[in-house]
């Protein structure tokens, strides 16, 4: 079964950049462009990995980290915080609020695979070394 | 008091005595005159009064005491008269000269048996001048107190327009971080996206186009990340994040960074960390971002040679210096140097793109995080940067005026 992800993101352009990379990398992916609808998604689908733009509108995506880990059944999803804030205390600020990881933006289509999995779990990798 | 007492004890100096005391009346520096009780006739005047006054002696002695003063006051100071006692202080009156000037007064008085009389004696004190001074002094306190209330009120205004432009300085610079970058990152991730033929591969003349238009997005990313620091530095809205990290590893981390420029140039770049040198506490991101700096820097304006970092401690601070055998300095462009925008040679900018703003903000994030960078030079032998930071930064660095919420 291919790896779930799912990307909250309310930018279309990055949206349609991260799809396009990760079906490129053959991921399956989920969208949901604002907070709420990220969370609805997430409990409706399971993904494996979550994708989170910080800098989305009404609740902002270290909010949205704080609901999802309140639910019970995605405590250990893992949440990747993707953002353009470059200001010291972000990426605690991010780990704080859920996160399992912090990526920058730009995001480099190079190496961005990588980085995402260097904080995933053994067992995400594995599966995504032999894909069942 | 002994003395004294004897001199009252013959009748003969009494005598004497009563010579001295006229002596004493006529010749007193104040004003004095006596006054019968009931009649308030002017029984005698001294010098002082005939001078200040302008009336002689006789036409004084012709006068009553009422006759001093100005209509108004001419009744109460005539009840006044009936009351006092002993010794008395009149309190303030006003008098009027021979010549029809007004004066104010104050008087003390005695009540005394003048030739057989029922009689009282006064020293009169003009404190026209002290009142009018006076008057002056309050008239300039109100004055005061008006122009402070009116600066004070001015100052109010200017404080809540200086912190509405702070406001929107504050938003100005969130939005811009955001506004400004998201565009960008779009530019830079599609970019890399179809150079790394995902959407189908790319001829030499594409590929190298498309390179072209990324690194400039990257250099223009990096001028918006320059300039955005520049300005949350000037706003005083810089907020440093202190903890303790790996000094080392920090800098093997920034010298595996530089190693494939200094390698494509053929430098020789090496790293020398003194075994004193640990634990540093300051803010990582933005040690490693000075660092950075100085180390790309001499990279990139070394042609041939080596750079050289060593590193060490003195107990007390952590210095850090980053040596090259580059192009150099002018002692003229020294004051240059750390001034924003202003790459010393503007001619050789395209050989050495950078925004010229790097300097600048590496010695302001240094002096924020309590310490120096200064450098020295020798135009055509290179240069020395050398950076001092405290190894341990007290509750002094608290941050002017809060974070950047950037969205």
């Amino acid at each position: 079964m291919k790896i779930k992800i799912l990307i909250i993101e309310d930018n279309e352009m990055n949206m349609y950049m991260l799809t396009y990379l990760l079906q490129k990398e053959q991921f399956d992916v989920l969208q949901a462009y604002n907070g709420k609808d990220g969370i609805e998604t997430a409990l409706a689908q399971r993904p494996d990995i979550i994708l989170l733009d910080i800098q989305l509108p009404i609740m902002d995506g270290y909010s949205v980290a704080e609901k999802i880990r309140a639910h019970e059944i995605l405590k250990q999803t893992p949440i990747i915080a993707v953002t353009s804030f470059a200001m010291p205390g972000d990426r605690e600020k991010a780990l704080e609020s859920g996160a399992t990881g912090y990526i920058e933006k730009p995001i480099n289509p190079d190496t961005f695979i990588n980085q995402m999995f260097s904080f995933l779990p053994a067992e995400l990798i594995q599966r995504r070394e032999k894909p069942l | 008091m002994k003395r004294a007492f004897k001199f009252f004890s013959s009748r003969k100096r009494s005598e004497n005595c009563e010579e001295h005391y006229r002596y004493l009346f006529e010749q007193n520096p104040l004003p004095m005159l006596v006054y019968e009780l009931g009649s308030l006739f002017l029984l005698a005047v001294n010098d002082a009064f005939t001078s200040h006054y302008g009336y002689t002696k006789d036409e004084a002695l012709a006068l009553k005491l009422p006759d001093l003063y100005p209509e108004p006051e001419k009744k109460a100071i005539a009840e006044l008269t009936a009351r006092l006692h002993g010794h008395a202080y009149a309190g303030e009156w006003h008098h009027i000269k021979k010549d029809g000037t007004q004066i104010t007064i104050e008087a003390y008085s005695h009540q005394f048996m003048y030739n057989g009389r029922a009689a009282r004696i006064a020293v009169i004190n003009d404190i026209t001048e002290r009142k009018r001074a006076e008057a002056e002094l309050e008239r300039y306190r109100l004055h005061l107190e008006a122009m402070v209330r009116e600066r004070t009120a001015e100052l109010e205004i200017a404080k809540e327009n200086a912190e509405s432009a702070d406001r929107l300085k504050s938003a100005f610079l969130a939005t811009m971080s955001h506004e400004l970058r998201t565009p960008l990152n779009s530019i830079i991730g599609f970019t890399g996206i179809l150079l790394k033929g995902f959407a189908g591969p790319l001829n030499e003349e594409q590929a190298k186009q498309l390179g072209m238009a990324k690194a400039s997005a990257m250099h223009l990313l990096d001028l918006v990340n320059d300039v955005l620091d520049i300005s949350k530095i000037e706003a005083g809205r810089l907020v440093v994040s202190l903890k303790s990290f790996d000094f080392p590893a920090l800098l093997r981390r920034v010298i595996a960074a530089i190693k494939p420029q200094a390698l494509k140039k053929n430098l020789d770049l090496q790293l020398i960390i003194a075994d004193t040198v640990g634990v540093l506490q300051s803010d990582e991101r933005r040690v490693e971002q000075i660092i950075l700096n100085l180390v790309n820097n001499a990279v990139k304006f070394t042609d041939r040679g080596s750079v050289t970092v060593a590193c060490m401690s003195d107990g007390q601070h952590l210095i850090t210096r980053v040596m090259d055998t580059g192009i150099g300095i002018r002692k003229e462009d020294m004051d240059k140097l750390f001034k924003p925008f202003s790459q010393v040679v503007t001619g050789i900018a395209r050989d050495h793109d950078g925004t010229g703003l790097g300097l600048s903000i590496s010695r302001k994030l240094a002096e924020k995080l309590g310490g120096t960078i200064t450098v020295e030079s020798e135009p055509g032998k290179g240069s020395t940067f050398t950076v001092s930071l405290p190894l341990f930064n007290r509750t002094t660095l608290s941050s002017a005026g809060g974070d950047i919420h950037e969205n």
